[in-house]
């Protein structure tokens, strides 16, 4: 299932609201035991706040394993990717 | 600095506020007086000062916001001259804000991105108007737009989730053409990094030590759950190695700088700074 972060944007446009938005759905195809591929093209500017606020949410769902196949990210530019990993290691981190 | 009428402080800032960090020093030291709380009524004249870059104008909106904030007075008395000086007052919309004259719209040859204030980031507004102004000058590719992008937001989010700033964040951007750059200044009025850290982190005793940490990334106050101490080592991180640029943070009682080549450096500043200011300079050709 390849879930578009684009079409979850709080109204606002604030990145944690956003974020909680398309944690919501990426966990619930994850309780339904699917794998979730979360497409990150066209998404610029994205702080890391929102990668620690849905990484989180996903880690404390389904544990930190989870982020070893279960869930994959594709990206559109080597920004995206560079946060992403910088969060996701946080994340590792706070639950190490 | 002199008292004025009737309790006023009146403050001079009679020299250029170009946009490098110890002119911004200068200005936040000039400015000393006018940040007591307990002060109701200021003046600070600028009528002698040749130049004013978006530093300087988002640390005095900043100020003059507060004082509306709190229904205190501030009289600022703008420059008349250089002509170059008068435009970017008007079209950066700094005499607007100061003295709540109507904003004339942006300058059709503007270099200035108006000065905005934010009570949140909005990191899927599109286009973003720094963006916006460096296209209007010279092509910027798609990484470049998204690591300005991710600066800005990452400043900004910082703001909301940690500063407590009555007057939310303050930005203003410049294009500089000489040089293909971009100068951003954001600033804010809340409780700067160190008094943010120090309920989690009781050992931080100083501003510098609170700069020093952030800088080094997996720190923070944790204001919200969420938060992972990824911003400002990311803003570091991106403006500086990425990026190539200059970046200078003033916050409280300290300061922090870094360029290409140097790691970046916390010290003290003295004088303290009511907020946070972060201002960078980004290569964009």
């Amino acid at each position: 299932m390849t879930i578009d972060a684009s079409k979850f944007l709080d109204k606002q446009g604030l990145a944690v609201e956003s974020a909680l938005l398309l944690a919501t759905a990426v966990l619930d195809h994850l309780g339904r035991g699917e794998t979730v591929e979360v497409s990150m093209v066209g998404m610029r500017g994205v702080p890391s706040s929102y990668f620690n606020v849905l990484l989180s949410r996903i880690v404390d769902g389904f544990g930190v394993g989870a982020m070893d196949g279960r869930v994959t990210f594709r990206f559109d530019t080597r920004t995206q990717r560079e946060i992403f990993h910088g969060s996701l290691e946080s994340v590792r981190r706070s639950v190490a | 600095m002199s008292g004025g009428s009737a309790g006023e402080i009146h403050c001079d800032v009679d020299f250029n506020v170009n946009d490098t960090p110890r002119s911004i020093c200068a200005l936040v030291e000039r400015l000393t007086p006018l940040f007591a709380p307990s002060l109701k009524r200021g003046h600070l004249d600028l009528s002698d000062c040749k130049y004013l870059g978006p530093d300087a104008a988002v640390i005095i909106v900043a100020t003059v916001l507060q004082y509306q904030s709190k229904s205190r007075e501030l009289r600022v008395t703008l420059p008349l001259a250089p002509p170059s000086l008068t435009a970017f007052c008007e079209f950066s919309a700094l005499k607007h804000y100061v003295s709540n004259s109507p904003y004339p719209g942006e300058h059709p040859e503007s270099v200035t991105v108006p000065i905005k204030q934010f009570a949140a980031s909005n990191f899927s507004r599109d286009p973003d108007p720094i963006l916006r102004l460096v296209r209007q000058h010279v092509a910027i590719d798609l990484e470049t737009e998204d690591y300005v992008r991710v600066c800005v937001n990452e400043v900004i989010q910082n703001v909301q989730d940690h500063a407590k700033s009555p007057v939310g964040a303050i930005m203003c951007a410049r294009f500089i053409q000489k040089s293909g750059e971009v100068r951003v200044a954001i600033a804010d009025r809340g409780i700067g990094i160190a008094a943010s850290l120090r309920h989690r982190y009781p050992e931080i005793r100083t501003a510098k030590q609170a700069l020093e940490k952030v800088i080094g990334g997996g720190v923070s106050a944790r204001s919200r759950p969420s938060n992972m101490g990824c911003g400002i080592s990311n803003l570091c991180n991106v403006i500086v190695n990425v990026l190539r640029g200059e970046l200078f943070i003033i916050s409280g009682e300290g300061m922090a700088d870094g360029a290409p080549g140097h790691a970046i450096r916390s010290r003290d500043f003295t004088a303290g700074f009511p907020g946070t200011g972060v201002f960078f300079t980004i290569p964009v050709t």
